[in-house]
């Protein structure tokens, strides 16, 4: 059967994550059964991963930053203070030795958190490295994170789902040190950290929201919360963030 | 929110100027040019940045660069390079139905045979820019539909079929690249 003007618009609407849960399944099952939508949709797909992996220039210039500052009359852009970064430092000590009332708070209440995670994510954008720790590498990444922090957080390749691990960092949230992830779809950074709860819960639904224009996902697993954060839609990013959730 | 401009723009503007500066380059396809509709946008953005009051900076950002970009290709009569042709709407989807399996092509098997991912840039580029926009806007700044709606001003139905014929004449010329 040939193929009408909206099964196409439907199928593309599809492979974008754009449509509800019923006609969703619905073309689903249409791919399925129909020779030519296969095609298409398998055109269609590698189109967008191909598109989704062209290097694009993420680069602000400095020179065009500072000619921009001068004409907005604003002054130099923000970066973290020293003594942020100090206090950063001096927190994983904290860490290590067991900062028991700042955990004891962390635990309480794990998405109040999700505002200073937020900063960290706008912190890490804003300068010139996102993560402390750059590689694609999870047996890199994993035991970097050794020696730094008490917890062994869980590090997952996500390559094939189209989420490229660029390194880890660590945030300090509440007085104490977080492991966070950076992952990258296209150009959008996802910033995911991993919390330590009191008790040990079921695995959760995933949660969304967003703050300030950025989609926050949460979810909790065991004795561990997860908070990703990141300008993707919030539609990718719920499917990474099953996607990390379902890895285990 | 910090009711300092400063710190406002800071929040709101920095964090998304990469992918302003992207956007705009894949629309004025000239890095300088980028920067100066950027800048005029920042501008723009910045005086109206106290009548801001959504959740989405990215989003508003970006409708504000698109805009002066527009404005800037006119000034320059450079719109006048798109045919108006290619901008019809009603045109129906076509998908070749003959010689499906021997044709079958995956474009990004295609492109990575070819060691040419620059080809790929360079078709985007050369799309009229009404579909480049949306397919930009989706493919590789992430939109979802609604905000590129918001963005562009176009219906909802015109974005999808739009994004659908960009995607359509990537994959035809990727294919005929091909052969």
């Amino acid at each position: 059967m040939p193929l009408t003007h909206d099964d196409v618009l439907l199928l593309h609407a599809y492979l974008d994550g754009e449509l509800d849960l019923a006609t969703s399944l619905n073309m689903e099952r249409r791919i399925r059964e129909d020779p030519v939508l296969q095609r298409v949709a398998r055109e269609v797909k590698g189109l967008k991963l191909a598109l989704s992996r062209m290097h694009t220039d993420r680069e602000v210039a400095d020179a065009f930053l500072s000619r921009l500052e001068r004409k907005l009359g604003i002054g130099r852009r923000w970066s973290p203070p020293q003594w942020m970064l100090l206090a950063a430092s001096l927190m994983i000590v904290a860490g290590i030795s067991g900062s028991l009332t700042s955990i004891a708070v962390l635990q309480r209440e794990p998405l109040s958190s999700s505002t200073q995670l937020l900063d960290g994510h706008l912190r890490s954008l804003m300068s010139s490295h996102q993560t402390d720790v750059s590689s694609s590498d999870r047996h890199t990444v994993k035991p970097w994170f050794n020696g730094r922090i008490t917890q062994a957080p869980r590090v997952v390749d996500l390559t094939d789902q189209g989420f490229e691990l660029l390194g880890a960092r660590i945030d300090v949230i509440a007085g104490t040190p977080v492991p966070t992830l950076v992952y990258r779809r296209r150009q959008h950074v996802i910033s995911l950290s991993e919390m330590l709860l009191d008790n040990a819960t079921e695995k959760g639904e995933i949660q969304q929201r967003n703050e300030h224009g950025y989609n926050i996902v949460t979810w909790t697993e065991g004795q561990r919360s997860f908070v990703a954060i990141s300008d993707l839609n919030s539609t990718e990013l719920v499917s990474f963030a099953q996607s990390f959730r379902d890895s285990s | 929110m910090n009711p300092d401009p400063t710190a406002r723009f800071n929040t709101l503007v920095a964090p998304h100027l990469a992918d302003a500066l992207a956007f705009a380059r894949w629309i004025t396809r000239d890095r300088a040019d980028a920067e100066d509709v950027v800048q005029e946008a920042c501008v723009r953005a910045f005086r109206s940045i106290d009548r801001f009051s959504g959740s989405n900076a990215k989003a508003w950002l970006l409708t504000i660069v698109r805009n002066t970009a527009f404005t800037w290709l006119s000034d320059k009569r450079r719109l006048s390079l798109v045919s108006l042709d290619d901008l019809s709407d009603q045109e129906r989807l076509e998908v070749e139905q003959g010689e499906a399996c021997e044709r079958d092509i995956s474009p990004e098997a295609t492109i990575i045979a070819l060691g040419d991912a620059a080809l790929l840039e360079k078709l985007v580029s050369e799309l009229p820019i009404g579909f480049r926009e949306v397919l930009v806007l989706r493919d590789i700044q992430g939109l979802e539909y609604r905000e590129i709606s918001g963005v562009t001003g176009l219906p909802l139905g015109t974005v999808m079929s739009r994004l659908a014929r960009a995607r359509q004449k990537l994959i035809t010329q990727i294919r005929q690249e091909r052969s």
